[in-house]
This record gives C-alpha cells, sequence and structure tokens, in this order.
C-alpha cells in the first residue's frame, strides 16, 4: 500500500505520548481503580499481618509492595486497548502510516507513566505502615523497574489476547505464570538491601533487567506482527 | 490508483467473490453494492489491508483514508477538535490546526467547542468522522456508508465533499444512497453467495 508518511517517528512518539496520557488523566477511573486498589491492599495487609519484628515489618512491606503491583498492574493492563477497541479507531489507527514500533513504544510509555501514579504512593504507603523508612529510595527504583518490565510484557500481550472474546479471562491466566519469576526476583533484590545493610542482589536484579530488556525487544520486534496480523 | 487483480475471497458460510478485477483510476468513483451480507464491508476492508485475500493481489500506490459504516474511530473522551487534531498531525507533517477550524465550520460542527464527542448524536459524530476526510491528503477514499445517519444538509456537503474529491483523487463507496449516483463511474454489485 503507499502510506508513505512524512510524519516523522520522533513526531509520532510525541502524539501518541501525549493523547495516551491526556485520554489516561481524562478517564480517571482508569487511573483510580487500580491506585484504590493497590491502596487498600497494602493497609489491608498491613494491619492484619501487624508485624512484630523489624524483619517481619520488612519481609510485609516487600510482600505488600509487590502483591499490590501486580494485582494492580493486571487490572490496568487487561485496558490498554479499550479506548482503541471499542470505537473502532484500532482499525484505522492500522491503515495509517504509523509506524508500529513507535505505536508500541507509545502504549508501554502511557502505561508506565500512568502506572507510576499507583506505585509510587504504594511503595511510599507500605513503608509508612510498616514504621520503615531506610531503602525506601531503592525498593522504589526496583519496583519501577519492575513495572517497567511487567508493562513491556503487558502490552505486548495485551496486543494478542485483543481479539478473543474472553480477553477479560484470558489476560490474567497469561500474565501470572510469565510475571512470576519477575516478581520473586524484583522481592528478593528489595528485601536483601533491606535485611542486609544495602546489599544489592545482582543475580536476581539481572533476572528484572533481563525480563524487561528481552520483552522490550519482542515489543518492538514483534507488536507490528501481532497488530496487523 | 487501484488494482484488484483475480481476487478471491470466501467466508466458511459463503463466498465473498471470486477472481474480481477492478481497475480504478484517478477522478473515479467505484460504487459497491449487494444486499446485506454480500461481502461489501469485508471488500472495502480488503482494500484498507485489514482483511488478507484468499488469492489474488490489490495494489494501490495511492495513500489510503478508511471510514467505516459502524465506527466513526473517534475518541469519545475527547471533542472533536482534538479528535480532528490527533488524526491530522498523524498523517500530515504541515497539519495545522485552522485547517481542523475550518474542517468543523464546512460541517456546522457547532457546539461548545469543550463538549466531548461522547455527547454527541450520532448525525454529529459521523459529521465529524467526515471532517476527518476533509483534513485528509489521502488520494485513495475508502468508505463505508457515508452518509449514515446525516441530515439532507449533511448529505449534500458530503457530495460536494466527493465531488472535489474526485477532481485529483479516487473512492471506493459502499453506499445504496441515490445522492452519489451522479458522481459514480463504476459500479460493483455483489452477489450474495
Amino acid at each position: 500500500m503507499g502510506n508513505s508518511s512524512k510524519v516523522n517517528g520522533w513526531q509520532q512518539l510525541w502524539l501518541c505520548l501525549s493523547y495516551g496520557l491526556k485520554l489516561e488523566f481524562i478517564d480517571r477511573e482508569r487511573l483510580l481503580s487500580p491506585l484504590l486498589f493497590a491502596v487498600s491492599v497494602v493497609v489491608l495487609l498491613a494491619i492484619c499481618l501487624a508485624p512484630d519484628s523489624p524483619q517481619l515489618a520488612q519481609r510485609a512491606t516487600v510482600a505488600e509492595i509487590f502483591i499490590a503491583l501486580f494485582l494492580a498492574i493486571q487490572i490496568a493492563g487487561s485496558r490498554i486497548f479499550a479506548n482503541e477497541q471499542d470505537n473502532g479507531i484500532l482499525e484505522l489507527l492500522c491503515t495509517y502510516p504509523l509506524r508500529r514500533e513507535v505505536w508500541y513504544l507509545g502504549k508501554l510509555l502511557v502505561f508506565f507513566i500512568s502506572a507510576t501514579v499507583f506505585v509510587i504512593p504504594t511503595v511510599f504507603l507500605a513503608f509508612v505502615f510498616n514504621g520503615q523508612t531506610e531503602g525506601i529510595i531503592f525498593v522504589l527504583a526496583v519496583a519501577l523497574l519492575t513495572l517497567f518490565a511487567l508493562a513491556t510484557l503487558a502490552v505486548l500481550l495485551a496486543v494478542i489476547v485483543r481479539r478473543a472474546s474472553a480477553r477479560h479471562v484470558l489476560y490474567p491466566i497469561v500474565f501470572f505464570p510469565l510475571t512470576t519469576p519477575l516478581l520473586i526476583a524484583g522481592a528478593e533484590v528489595s528485601l536483601a538491601y533491606l535485611q542486609m545493610d544495602g546489599m544489592i542482589q545482582t543475580n536476581w536484579l539481572s533476572i528484572v533487567v533481563g525480563f524487561a530488556i528481552i520483552y522490550f525487544t519482542l515489543g518492538i520486534l514483534l507488536f507490528g506482527e501481532l497488530i496487523d496480523g | 490508483m487501484l488494482s484488484l487483480t483475480g481476487v478471491s475471497k470466501r467466508f466458511p458460510a459463503h463466498q465473498i467473490c471470486a477472481n474480481l478485477n477492478i481497475e480504478l483510476n484517478h477522478q473515479q468513483l467505484l460504487q459497491v453494492t449487494g444486499i446485506n451480507g454480500a461481502g461489501k464491508t469485508t471488500l472495502l476492508k480488503m482494500i484498507a489491508g485489514l482483511l488478507p485475500v484468499d488469492s489474488g493481489t490489490i495494489k494501490t500506490e495511492d495513500s489510503i483514508e478508511y471510514l467505516a459504516a459502524d465506527d466513526d474511530a473517534l475518541f469519545p473522551q475527547l471533542t472533536a477538535y482534538d479528535n480532528l487534531c490527533w488524526w491530522g498531525r498523524l498523517r500530515d507533517p504541515q497539519f495545522s490546526t485552522a485547517k481542523v477550524v475550518s474542517a468543523l465550520d464546512y460541517w456546522s460542527i457547532r457546539l461548545p467547542r469543550q463538549l466531548a464527542v461522547g455527547y454527541f448524536s450520532s448525525g454529529l459524530r459521523r459529521r465529524v468522522a467526515l471532517a476527518r476526510l476533509t483534513l485528509s491528503a489521502a488520494k485513495l477514499w475508502l468508505i463505508d456508508e457515508p452518509l449514515r445517519a446525516l441530515d439532507q444538509q449533511g448529505v449534500g456537503l458530503f457530495v460536494d465533499l466527493l465531488a472535489n474529491h474526485l477532481q485529483d483523487g479516487s473512492a471506493v463507496a459502499v453506499s445504496h444512497d441515490p445522492s452519489l449516483t451522479s458522481l459514480v463511474n463504476k459500479c460493483l454489485e455483489l452477489p450474495y453467495g
């Protein structure tokens, strides 16, 4: 087809990013429901577990953060293409000269940035409710890195299951086994840092980084094939 | 220019087309008709590259603007202005917002600027979708039931717009509306089955 474009990739990325974020923030429910869900998980677990030693409090902090992160990302991830899918926008975009890798990158960044809205308060609250202060910056950085890795997969899965009639069921079923190693790795890195005086477990950290690199590369390479297929 | 050579498509229930050959040059309008379920939309989607053909080839050197029958491809949370800016900027590096204002004026979309498209009637949403065509520099329009939900004034505006487009471009229209008859150069009736 003769869809040659003079709009360059950076302009397209800026458009995808600015419009994507605009839509996310207009539709407050999309941001609020994962945020409230994550905060509820953290607060309830902190109250119920009520750790009585510093070691237990550290464990509880990390567990709460990664449980909340995992569940909230699943809620948000299943809606990644909801806007486009419901209104014929996805179909029309497929006929436009929008570079597919730019499209993937735009979706990924919008998802990542909007998810930080609930990840940052979640980490902060988990530390506050468990009486912790040390290591919050490092754990936040690991949580954001894990979030990015989860987002690379979340966008890819969303495009894979978008045509399935039972995609709301299929999405979590596929998401859960694929992300379990990543969540364990993220939790282990954070816990080791808190319990071993700032020690960074590079083995676990490399799993998180590796996961992000693998799924980001797959996303860039396969998104076009999956969206047009 | 659009060229379909030996195009065939079959769904399990029935044949959409078999060994279909069409040549469409600039300044030509192809009207596709047929009973409901004959495969008119499927044919349009194949030309747009949204559905694969079973055999044969579809070639076009022109950029495409596709208008679906049921979906207006508008973000309901955004205003008409923002929707048109989104589609315009994606395609046109020399895009200017003045073009959007002019398109909204042409289609008489004079509701408050801050009103989201989700609050529009179906006729108004169709006007916004057609305003996207007004902005587009694409040479080949693939338009599925373009007059759906339009009032008489809207039909007149679209016919004028299409006539203007056909001075330099081409179009394939799925429509049974007699308003387009004066512009049609070629006609294809798809039989059912």
